[in-house]
């Protein structure tokens, strides 16, 4: 299947890279591909562990937008291609394929377009954004993606209406399939439901609500409220996200959040350069509280290229949240 | 040293001067904001505040289904950020995070052109396409749609002069 999905890419890329779109030229089918994507490095000096530098992901983004109301969109990502550190020295075993995003949209109007496939569920700004030459920080907040599923195989309803000066913006949505590749340190999630609505100005503010089941040790059903928002205050960029869940059998569901600031270094004449400053929380049953503080630093080296250098600190642990120096580059291709 | 420190503040005058008058100029030049020769204007159900939507790529198809086709000018060219700061509330250079969300999205920004021509051109031989050049350089392979002057949408043409 992986393989099949990955030639299938292939063809996409080679029919896209064979002739540029012309304006006063008939156009096919095979001229509404488009193929691009991005991909990090890093490395990471985790407290008590030994040093070690990896090429993170892959990620190939393919689009394809005919002259029709249909349009699709893939993302495939190659995690962890190649790792080295002090005792095994340069290898390649923990490098997976996974399926990211594969879907078709059609769009009734600029109101209602229904969404057909695997998408990111919607409910978390950073969980939507969460490229790595779009986010300032090498590490993830834990909340974006211990709370909740993180991708959805279903079907969408979506759509745009103009308020004022800005765009109110709707997604509700349903699993249909449930997650046919679960990770080891992955939790699995069903029956999963929910919806969305932001408010895009000068500030975005996000509102979400998810229903749904996690399976392990924590099993049970649960509801979901998240906010999040990413406003400027006098160019410094304020972000954050919080997330309550309730059990339907009235235990305590867990809750997180984050608070991030980005503030521009040009006025002491490092252009492009931002300071970061992010506190984050989580709290999940049967695990125990867990806080990150982090600091660091991102070079906007060009438009779509990314440095980033972090200290984090904190109590708890969590997958993929690593204490101490962080540093990785980034890019959109 | 009196003298050089009169001529560099006659100097700073000037350049201030000038700057404020090319501002000027160019904050004056009506837009025509246009479409191929072979669309129906009303067809197109155009206004203000679905322009702004267009150009940001939230809105991507007609109403009668045919994928919209925006065309800007290149980044540097006085008339797209004098379009950006009246349609899209913002400069070119200020627009590249959200540009780099929606390609994460699969969303491209409008095709780029260097020239007024080259958007006519596009324009007038793409099904779809829309665009905006200086109202005054409209010629028969177009259609306006909408005007901007001083910063206002019109969707009726209004008074200006083309010297």
């Amino acid at each position: 299947m992986r393989k099949m999905i990955i030639l299938i890419a292939s063809l996409a890329s080679l029919l896209a890279l064979c002739k540029p779109v012309m304006a006063d030229e008939e156009t096919s089918w095979k001229d509404g591909f488009n193929v691009g994507g991005y991909a990090s490095a890093g490395f990471t000096l985790e407290r008590n562990e030994d040093a070690r530098a990896a090429l993170n992901e892959i990620s190939l983004l393919t689009t394809w937008n005919g002259d029709s109301r249909w349009s699709f969109f893939s993302e495939i990502e190659l995690e962890n291609p190649l790792s080295w550190d002090d005792e095994e020295h340069f290898q390649s075993e923990s490098a997976r394929v996974d399926l990211e995003r594969f879907y078709f949209d059609y769009n009734f109007s600029e109101k209602v377009n229904l969404r057909v496939g695997r998408f990111l569920t919607p409910n978390s700004r950073w969980n939507l954004l969460h490229a790595a030459p779009l986010v300032w920080t090498s590490t993830r907040p834990s909340v974006t993606s211990r709370l909740f599923p993180t991708g959805t195989n279903g079907i969408m309803v979506f759509g745009a209406l103009p308020v004022w000066n800005s765009a109110f913006e709707y997604k509700v949505f349903s699993e249909v399939l449930d997650d046919q590749d679960v990770e080891d340190q992955e939790l699995e999630f069903n029956h999963v439901y929910g919806a969305r609505f932001s408010l895009k100005n000068q500030s975005d503010i996000g509102l979400s609500f998810l229903s749904y089941r996690e399976e392990g040790l924590n099993a049970e059903n649960y509801q979901l409220l998240g906010l999040d928002f990413v406003t400027h205050i006098k160019q410094v960029e304020v972000s954050g996200e919080a997330f309550q869940r309730l059990s339907t059998k009235n235990k305590d569901g867990g809750s997180g959040a984050y608070l991030q600031t980005a503030v521009p270094l040009s006025f002491i004449g490092l252009h492009q350069w931002h300071w970061i400053t992010r506190l984050e929380t989580l709290q999940r049953p049967n695990e125990g509280a867990y806080e990150r503080w982090l600091l660091g630093a991102a070079w906007r080296v060009r438009p779509r290229h990314l440095l980033k250098f972090e200290f984090t600190g904190g109590s708890g642990t969590q997958p993929d949240s690593p204490r101490g120096f962080l540093t990785s580059y980034a890019l959109f291709f | 040293m009196r003298k050089i420190i009169a001529l560099i503040l006659i100097s700073t005058a000037m350049h201030l001067v000038m700057a404020a008058h090319a501002v000027d100029r160019t904050s004056s030049v009506p837009i025509a904001i246009v479409i191929g020769s072979g669309q129906n204007v009303k067809d197109l159900k155009l206004t203000p505040k679905n322009l702004n939507l267009i150009f940001w790529r939230k809105q991507r198809y007609w109403p009668e289904g045919l994928p919209i086709k925006p065309v800007n000018l290149n980044a540097e060219h006085p008339l797209r950020m004098l379009f950006s700061a009246s349609v899209l509330g913002s400069t070119p250079q200020d627009q590249t995070d959200y540009w780099n969300e929606q390609y994460f999205n699969g969303v491209l920004p409008p095709y780029s052109v260097d020239s007024e021509e080259a958007v006519i051109r596009y324009v007038s031989k793409t099904r779809g396409a829309i665009g905006y050049i200086d109202a005054c350089k409209q010629d028969k392979r177009i259609k306006a749609a909408l005007w901007i002057v001083n910063h206002r949408i019109y969707k009726r043409r209004p008074q200006f002069s083309c010297k």
